[in-house]
């Protein structure tokens, strides 16, 4: 009797964890495998738009005709394309420059200073990030029809950066938090006037999110659409210019002109990331 | 000079040009808009009123709440299909992968798809799921399909699946971090007490990320509220979501002030819906002290 | 000589409400090392901070060499600070951390380099001019702020926890190291801690701090022989505190009814009328045990109790004795290296406490009771 019980005892205490075991095991197979799935699912476009531009045939099916570089060579002469590229360029480096300029001091206020309807001004400027851009877009697109501004590249730079306050706000704001006031009341202590202890102390120690954040609004204003549509005038961005083809019809020229974009975006998110490593080891 | 005033001209040298800038293209052109959503529509433009026919019409007019539930529901099916996808994803990474510097390398591989232009992305799935695309011609040239089929594209499928796509390294990012978060000893408690693998992550690993995947599923619902591209690109006639509608009145139908009010509503539901996830999150948050 | 540094009547009220400094003056004599003590949120960092500017009073004023600086912002102040968290730049090399100050005051490079170097020399940094703070030990990184600190020659060095951030074996080295640099310095050091054991080997001074009030300034010993509340008393090592009625007083020596007793006490300055309620204090160390009450000298005071328990504790023991009053009594019993730990006092037995009237610490009850 004695012995039994042991014997049923000890199956049953192996039984258990080996049924763990099974059910831990084929758990991790099937994450594993909707990992492998959900990596598949984000670069299978990609793959796509880039396998088709080099692709001979006019139209997007399998199976693949050819490789040529004809489309790239149609790009680079297309002059409505190049001078998109132009247009969108210019926008995003002046609506870059001024969220910058903008959202830095924004954003040491949120952090520092304590002001009056800071609560208020908190929740207005981000408000374009959780907001639909389109509305963004309606809304200065109101602004400017009340105060007869005419519609151009110029006020599309003001409603990017308008839109991009949101994000540089929230990345100097989150980079800010994690710098010791000490830091800066160390160098105040040291004789530093508030501007000498802000370019010696305080820049050097924000500047690798300030660049990081100027990328980020980089390609999010290179990829703008839905504000852009309200408030360009004559002349188009380059994701204007392709909205307009792609409603025209498909062709691979657009892959190309992806192609390129998507090298471009590579290398600086290589670089950003190279540069929000390099200086810091700890 | 004293130190105080000395301090607050300061405050106002860094305070005035951002708060200046953020009533002149924030607060007045939202306050405009406000404004304009009282109005009264006469062609070709519109005269000031104040008077709530616009919102009523929003209301009992079935093309336009029709639009407003069929841009919810979307939303919602958007956000869950990324939680299903991106969450599993996020506990792979956290818990299954043991070193450190291939976790970074999978977590960056889902990032870097947001670098990637968000039109060039969704105009790809146009290519890939039309009637001519290559999945149809995948179907035909494998044998599976006599005829390419048209059902992939131009209708809310096709929408569900690009803003789904779009939308699952929003979550990741969210996920990962709460998850990232919990305690070990806590999971290593839960087995050491006897606890089943999937007992322990029922009742404690997923209560305790869930304020991760609430913030990932109110970024995925917000920005797919009001997304204006993919409805357009690959959604069909009757794919159409309040950001089109609101194009429309802004645009061709140049109803000002009817547009005026729906986006005031958007604006009110988008809010909302961030609140709420707020609060939400914030108890979560608690539980974890 | 004279005093380097008056605090008059500061008080800090911070945006909710909360007064982190009431009403404190104080004084601190050039060359001094002067110790504010107490547990968080006492407001002794408050004062630290409004000395060197962080913290504008709303109240009072503060002189620096008799110059009023209460309205000077911290940079046109001749004081400088070493950081709780030492603060040290992260993106400048040690050598470029420690010259910091006299690069804004723009001195000249070739005397900021030598001026590094003795700087460095002080803190035995040398070898580590060109690293960064973050590959540093933490020592190291106290020394960078230290030398950091004095390179421009305050007037006042001020310390924020310096050794908080340290692990204990090394924060006793630097205790010792910090007073020799004071010494060798001739700076007034004013250091904040909530150890009172730093502030008892490091300072000259110690200002004992209540909930933003001064509650005590004294010599450590002065502190500890001496303490003026039972706040300070307990603050401090370890006290017995009772509490009694003053029955007379005559000349020095004044009778305290406490329990079904009389004690004596030394009067030690303060005036008491008859009927006052007061409390007395006795270090555990300053008693002793007697197992035959007339072995005791002719004034002791003699408490009778029995042994509740006795821990050893390697150098003594620590022994807990139920006096007849209902109040718990503990005693220090030292071990010479002849005693055995069979001769200490058994639980249960009935012993005699004695202590010396001068070593009995009066002052007025608080509240009465």
């Amino acid at each position: 009797m004695v012995t039994i019980d042991q014997s049923d005892n000890i199956a049953a205490g192996t039984r258990r964890p080996l049924m763990d075991r099974i059910a831990e095991r084929s758990g991790s197979d099937f994450l594993i495998t909707l990992a492998g799935c959900v990596l598949a699912f984000l670069y299978l476009p990609i793959a796509v738009l880039i396998i088709f531009s080099f692709n001979e045939s006019r139209t997007l099916t399998l199976p693949l005709q050819g490789f040529t570089l004809d489309w790239y060579s149609k790009m680079f002469s297309n002059a409505d394309l190049l001078a998109a590229i132009g247009n969108s360029l210019y926008v995003a480096t002046f609506a870059v420059s001024l969220t910058l300029v903008i959202g830095i001091p924004a954003a040491f206020a949120l952090d520092r200073l304590s002001f009056p309807g800071k609560t208020v001004f908190r929740r207005l400027i981000l408000m374009p990030i959780a907001l639909p851009g389109v509305i963004t877009g309606i809304s200065m697109l109101n602004l400017f029809r009340v105060v007869g501004f005419n519609l151009s590249l110029e006020t599309v730079i003001l409603g990017h950066a308008t839109a991009l306050l949101a994000v540089t706000v929230t990345q100097i704001y989150a980079r800010l938090q994690r710098l010791p006031r000490s830091m800066e009341e160390a160098s105040a202590d040291l004789g530093a006037s508030p501007i000498q202890t802000f370019f010696f102390v305080t820049l050097p120690n924000i500047k690798a999110a300030i660049v990081g954040t100027a990328l980020i609004c980089f390609t999010l204003s290179f990829d703008e659409i839905p504000v852009t549509f309200f408030l360009t005038g004559r002349d188009n961005t380059l994701p204007m210019y392709i909205w307009s083809t792609l409603r025209r019809g498909i062709t691979p020229e657009i892959n190309a002109v992806g192609t390129i974009i998507i090298l471009v975006s590579v290398v600086l998110i290589v670089f950003s990331v190279w540069l929000l490593h390099e200086p810091k080891k700890d | 000079m004293k130190l105080q005033t000395r301090k607050r001209i300061a405050t106002l040298g860094v305070l005035s040009p951002p708060v200046l800038w953020a009533l002149i293209f924030l607060f007045i052109p939202y306050l405009i808009m406000f404004t304009y959503s009282f109005y009264l529509k006469k062609f070709p433009t519109f005269e000031p009123a104040f008077q709530f026919g616009n919102y009523a019409q929003l209301v009992t007019d079935a093309q336009y709440y029709q639009v407003l539930f069929r841009t919810a529901k979307i939303s919602i099916m958007v956000g869950l299909f990324s939680v299903l996808l991106g969450y599993p994803f996020a506990y792979f990474l956290v818990f299954k992968i043991k070193s450190d510097r291939v976790r970074a390398m999978l977590y960056m591989a889902v990032i870097v798809p947001l670098w990637v232009s968000y039109l060039l992305r969704a105009y790809t799935w146009k290519t890939i799921l039309g009637s001519e695309g290559i999945l149809n011609s995948f179907l035909v040239w494998s044998g599976i399909l006599d005829a390419p089929t048209d059902i992939f594209l131009y209708n809310q499928f096709s929408m569900v699946v690009t803003l789904t796509y779009i939308y699952v390294p929003f979550i990741v990012m969210p996920a990962y971090a709460s998850l990232e978060k919990i305690p070990r000893s806590l999971i290593e408690a839960s087995k050491d007490l006897g606890v089943r693998p999937l007992r322990t992550f029922w009742s404690i690993t997923l209560p305790l990320s869930s304020p991760g995947i609430a913030a990932g599923m109110t970024i995925a619902f917000c920005l797919t509220f009001g997304d204006f591209i993919a409805p357009a690109l690959v959604g069909g006639p009757n794919g159409f979501m309040i950001a089109n509608v609101l194009t429309s009145q802004f645009g061709a139908a140049l109803n000002w002030p009817l547009g005026a009010a729906l986006s005031i509503v958007t604006l009110l539901i988008v809010l909302t819906i961030i609140s709420l996830s707020d609060t939400l999150q914030r108890s979560g948050k608690l539980e974890l002290e | 000589m004279g005093s380097i540094i008056q605090l008059d009547r500061l008080r800090k009220t911070f945006p909710g409400g909360v007064t982190a400094v009431d009403d404190v003056s104080l004084e601190i004599e050039e060359g001094e090392y002067v110790t504010l003590l107490g547990p968080s949120g006492c407001g002794k960092t408050t004062v630290l901070r409004m000395v060197a500017g962080f913290e504008s009073p709303n109240n009072g004023s503060i002189r620096l060499a008799g110059e009023d600086v209460t309205e000077l912002p911290p940079y046109r102040r001749q004081v400088n600070m070493v950081f709780q968290d030492y603060a040290l730049f992260p993106h400048m090399s040690v050598s470029q951390n420690v010259g910091y100050g006299l690069r804004i005051a723009g001195v000249p490079k070739s005397e900021i380099a030598d001026q590094v170097r003795k700087a460095l020399d002080l803190v035995e940094l040398t070898s580590k001019a060109d690293r960064r703070p973050n590959e540093l030990s933490g020592g190291e990184r106290q020394r960078v702020a230290l030398s950091r600190a004095i390179i421009r020659q305050p007037k006042v060095l001020l310390l924020d926890e310096p050794l908080s951030a340290l692990d204990a074996n090394l924060r006793e080295n630097m205790r010792v190291e910090l007073r020799h640099l004071h010494q060798r310095l001739g700076l007034t050091f004013v250091m904040v801690t909530h150890d009172q054991t730093e502030a008892l080997v490091m300072s000259d001074r110690v200002v004992v701090m209540e909930q933003g009030r001064v509650a005590q300034i004294g010599t450590p010993s002065d502190l500890y022989d001496h303490p003026a509340s039972t706040y300070v008393a307990s603050f401090i090592g370890v006290s017995n505190v009772l509490t009694g009625h003053v029955v007379k007083s005559h000349g020095e020596e004044i009778t305290i009814n406490y329990g079904a007793e009389h004690m004596t006490a030394v009067r030690n300055g303060h005036a008491y009328s008859d009927g006052d309620p007061v409390c007395m204090t006795i270090r555990p160390e300053k008693a002793s045990l007697l197992a035959n009450p007339k072995s005791a000298g002719k004034k002791a005071n003699l408490l009778k109790g029995t042994v509740r328990e006795v821990l050893f504790q390697g150098s003594i023991a620590r022994a807990s004795i139920d006096l007849a009053s209902g109040d718990t009594f503990i005693v220090d019993l030292f071990l010479p290296n002849t005693s055995a730990q069979s001769d200490l006092p058994q639980h249960g037995s009935a012993v005699t406490v004695a202590v010396e009237p001068h070593n009995v610490n009066t002052f007025a009850a608080e509240g009465g009771s």
